[in-house]
This record gives structure tokens, sequence and C-alpha cells, in this order.
């Protein structure tokens, strides 16, 4: 818990953000980035500055895991920072969001199978952004952390907007980094 | 099941955990007598000792409070649900049948009647309120932190003062969220995290130890160990493990600690010094003890929130006048938990 937060340019993982979710350049714009030992990227806001503090055990929120291929927001990152995200987004229903943030798998089992990409995208329900998921063939596995794990959820009251209004997927490439140029893949569904 | 021999010997009283759980709160009728005799060296200082005793038995009521930092969530969720833009947490939680009243003081922040688990809430896990107890929110009032500024909190752990501290600074300026205890740093981190906090460091560095070189900062807020006699309301154990009401001498501590936090404070800087005790020895006697001539207890009201001033003679031992200042809530004025602030100004120097 007690790993060096060293200042980074953030710019390498701003661009990726806006790449792959297509939020407004001011989503991230003054924001500080932090590297905590070799995998854990953090934001936090722009005059935040730990200084001669130590230890310290955090600055600002998680934002970005870049272990692997296929660089994971957080799950605080999504919430905080996709509300406005255009790109690689999926709608779930009342049903699909109890599911969702019960840490399960959620099939679509249609044409977004064909897709050869996997990343993480934003998962809403509502409108607001409840986390990510593993988008592969078609199918969305949860990325909700065990410790966020809800079991039973209280939805807010459903409406009729919920379910049918706005398309269920938007721009769905599934991970920027691994998308080839001139072949977004992208695929728009009309409401 | 626990026997506890009260302190004055007189009484000896089984404290039956279980059922002091199923109760939500409050103290169940085989502990009235502990509650009565272990409050009785107040009876001086309240006005109406039966109504505090009844309140005593009352569990407390939830307060939710919304995140500002999440209103353009809480816009689309309303907007989703039914409701106009402008509808707040409290509307939202109407309508899901839920039994919400304002408080008298606060309106971003009601009283939720029938919502018996809000950690299952969507509006929980999204971080746009926060469930707290009512009188614990008045410390980031009394602190009044403007965005851009500097501020520490000497003792933050479990999270949720620094929370209101923050959330009202636009994420501009820097919250030094400090606690020794590991084991309460995982929930200062998770709710930070959870209500979208970006402007806060957490430090787990012994406040007796806090580096000088780190300040000066322009507030601090000095929420300290205490023997915890206010929590008389609440059915969660003591967060510190200390046995309800035992009065065991932390005023060192105490001191020690708010003589560190004194030199990490600019000039012209306001500290807030707050516990969830009623007993002078951890309050007025601290004050008096560690502050010199460069501070002023501040006097402060806040509207709709009810409170009696400090005492400035306790145990035949006469103390600094302004401790009158100093602010003490008991549960049965405004149906809270029990609290007491103190807010301190320090001089500023002439060049």
């Amino acid at each position: 818990m007690r790993d060096r937060y060293e200042a980074v340019d953030g710019n390498v993982y701003a661009e990726w953000w806006q790449e792959q979710f297509a939020t407004p350049q001011a989503t991230l714009s003054g924001c500080s980035f932090w590297r905590r030992g070799r995998h854990s990227i953090w934001i936090a806001a722009g005059d935040v500055d730990p200084g001669a503090l130590a230890p310290v055990d955090g600055v600002g929120i998680p934002f970005l895991r870049i272990a692997r291929e296929v660089w994971k927001p957080t799950l605080v990152a999504v919430i905080e920072f996709g509300l406005e995200a255009r790109r690689n987004t999926v709608d779930l229903d009342r049903d699909e969001c109890a599911r969702f943030l019960d840490r399960e798998t959620i099939e679509f089992g249609d044409a977004r199978g064909d897709l050869q990409n996997r990343g993480y995208v934003i998962s809403r329900h509502a409108g607001v952004p409840i986390g990510c998921g593993l988008w592969r063939r078609g199918s969305l596995e949860s990325a909700v952390p065990k410790g966020r794990r809800l079991t039973e959820v209280d939805l807010p009251r459903s409406s009729p907007w919920l379910k049918s209004d706005g398309p269920r997927y938007v721009e769905l490439w599934a991970d920027a980094r691994q998308r080839d140029e001139g072949d977004p893949r992208g695929i728009v569904e009309e409401g | 099941m626990t026997t506890r021999q009260c302190t004055c010997g007189v009484v000896s009283v089984v404290l039956d955990l279980a059922s002091h759980r199923e109760y939500g709160g409050g103290v169940c009728s085989g502990a009235m007598e502990e509650t009565a005799c272990r409050l009785e060296r107040y009876r001086d200082l309240v006005d109406d000792w039966d109504a505090l005793l009844e309140a005593s038995r009352r569990p407390l009521p939830l307060v939710v409070w919304e995140n500002p930092l999440r209103r353009a969530h809480v816009e689309q969720l309303a907007l989703a649900s039914g409701l106009n833009a402008t509808a707040s947490i409290g509307d939202l939680l109407q309508t899901r049948g839920f039994d919400v009243g304002s408080l008298a003081w606060r309106g971003d922040a009601w009283r939720v009647g029938g919502l018996d688990k809000p950690g299952r809430t969507l509006e929980h896990y999204l971080g746009l309120m926060h469930v707290q107890e009512e009188v614990s929110l008045a410390p980031s009032t009394v602190l009044g932190a403007q965005a851009g500024e500097t501020i520490l909190d000497f003792c933050a752990a479990p999270g949720g003062k620094t929370a209101c501290i923050a959330v009202g600074m636009d994420n501009r300026g820097t919250v030094v969220a400090n606690d020794l205890r590991p084991q309460r740093l995982r929930p200062l981190r998770a709710n930070c995290e959870r209500l979208g906090i970006r402007n806060v460091v957490i430090t787990p560095i012994n406040g007796t130890r806090f580096p000088l070189d780190a300040g000066p900062f322009d507030r601090m807020l000095l929420d300290v160990p205490c023997s915890c006699e206010g929590n008389l309301r609440d059915s969660r154990p003591a967060p510190h493990g200390a046995a309800w009401g035992a009065v065991d001498g932390r005023g060192g501590l105490q001191a020690t600690l708010l003589g560190r936090a004194w030199k990490l404070l600019r000039p012209g800087g306001v500290m807030v010094y707050s516990t969830c005790t009623f007993a002078p020895e951890e309050n007025e006697l601290v004050l008096d003890y560690a502050l010199g001539a460069d501070a002023t207890i501040e006097p402060f009201a806040i509207d709709g929130l009810r409170h009696d001033p400090g005492v400035t003679i306790w145990a035949g031992r006469s103390l600094r006048p302004d401790c009158a200042n100093l602010a003490r809530y008991w549960p049965h004025h405004n149906d809270t938990g029990g609290f007491t602030i103190a807010r301190v100004r320090k001089a500023v120097i002439d060049a």
C-alpha cells in the first residue's frame, strides 16, 4: 500500500482515454498523473502535490491499470470520467445492470460477436456509467472489483427511457491500442 | 454477553451486545442504568436530564448527504427516473418510497426512514451520496474550507469528515488526510475513491511526529481519538476499541496532537478541534493546556443546530475564558449523537 507515487507526464494516458471513449477534451484537462509501482496510474486534481510528505498512501484516485496488453480503466475512473463517453459503451437494462454489478458475464449473442478486438468498454445504466467490462466476442465480462460487488442492488425506479431510448452500443471498438488505422470497425446502432 | 462494572461501583450492569445491535442502535433497557450513571457527572451541564436519557434510548436517524462532485450523475438519474434535472438525492430516494426529511441546517442532507441497507443502492455505489451521522457533518461546516486552500485532516479515518471537507472544494486545493491506524486507512481510501475526491493525499503518519516542513496549512481538522461518550446511540462499537465512556486519560495524547498540529497551521489559519465525547477533560482542559496566547477560541453558531456553551470551570479548575465559545451538542437537543467542537484561530504575527 505504501509505494511511492511518482509524478508522470500523463499525455499518453489521457490520449488513450480520449481515443477509447471519445470524451470531451475538457474531461481530463487540468489533471495531474501519478505512477504507483509499475502498473498503476493515478489521477489527481492539478494542484495536488504530496511534496515532501512520506509515506503516502494515495494521491487522488486510481485511473488506469497498464500491466497488460489491454489497458484497464478503474471502476472509479469510469464513473468519474465516463459520463460523456461516446465510444465503446454498452447500455444495460435493469436485469443486466443487476447481473453486471454482481460480477456476472452478460452474453449478447448477436452480430457483435464477430468483433475480433477485445478490450474494456464502459457499461451504463440509465445513462450513467456503472463500471467497465471486458468485451470479447459478444460477451461482456463484468470487471467490478470483488470488494464493490452488489449481490442485490437497489435500483432507482424504472421508466421507459431506461430500456429503449438511445443506441444500445455506441461505436464498439473494444480497444483503441489494437485498432487498425483506417479500419475502426465502429458500429453505431441507431435507436 | 458482557458484564461491565460501572465506574462508580454502584451499579453492575449486564450489557447484551447482541440485542444492542438488534435494536438498530440506541441503548437497550438493561444498560440504561449504566448510561445514566456514566453521564451523571454532567448532570449540572444538562438542561433536561430525562430528555437526554430518553434520546439515548432511541436509535439514531439515518442521514445521507448529496455529493456535489457528482451533480451531473444525479441529474442523469433524475431524468431517467422521470424527475426534473434539478431533483436532488433526497427527491430520488423519496420516489422510491422512503420517508425523506430535510435537515434544519443543511439543504443537501436528509434523514431517510425505511432505508435499511443504503450501501445496496445504486446511488451509494456510484458515490452520489454518503451516509453519515448528522452531527458529525458539523466540523466541516465550522471549518469552512475554501477551494484552492491547503487543508490537513489530522485523524482522518474512516473519511466521512474528510469527504465533507473535500467535496466542498470542487477538487481544487489539497486535502491531506492523515491517520496512523492501518486498519482504518482502507475505508478512508475507499470512501475518497467512491466519492470521486481527486484533491486528497492520504498519509499514514503518526500525528505526534507529523513532519513540520509539510506545512503550513490554511486550515486543519483535529478530530481526535476520544472516549466516544457521544456514540451512546450508535449500534456500532467505538472505532478504536475504546470501552464506551471510559474517560481514561486520553487527554495527554490529545494535547500532544494539538500541540503538533498547531505548529503546522499558518498564522491567521483556522483549526477545528472536535471530539464525539462530552468530557471536559478531553475538550476544554486539553484546549486550556495546549493553546497559548496566539490562539483564540472563536464563537460560532450553526443556524438550526442548537449547542450549549463550553465550561470555563471544571472540577474546581478555572480555564481560559474563551473555552465558553466551544460548542457542546447534546443528543436530545437536535436528535443526534453527542459531539463537541471548538473553532480556534491562530493569531497573525505582526512584522
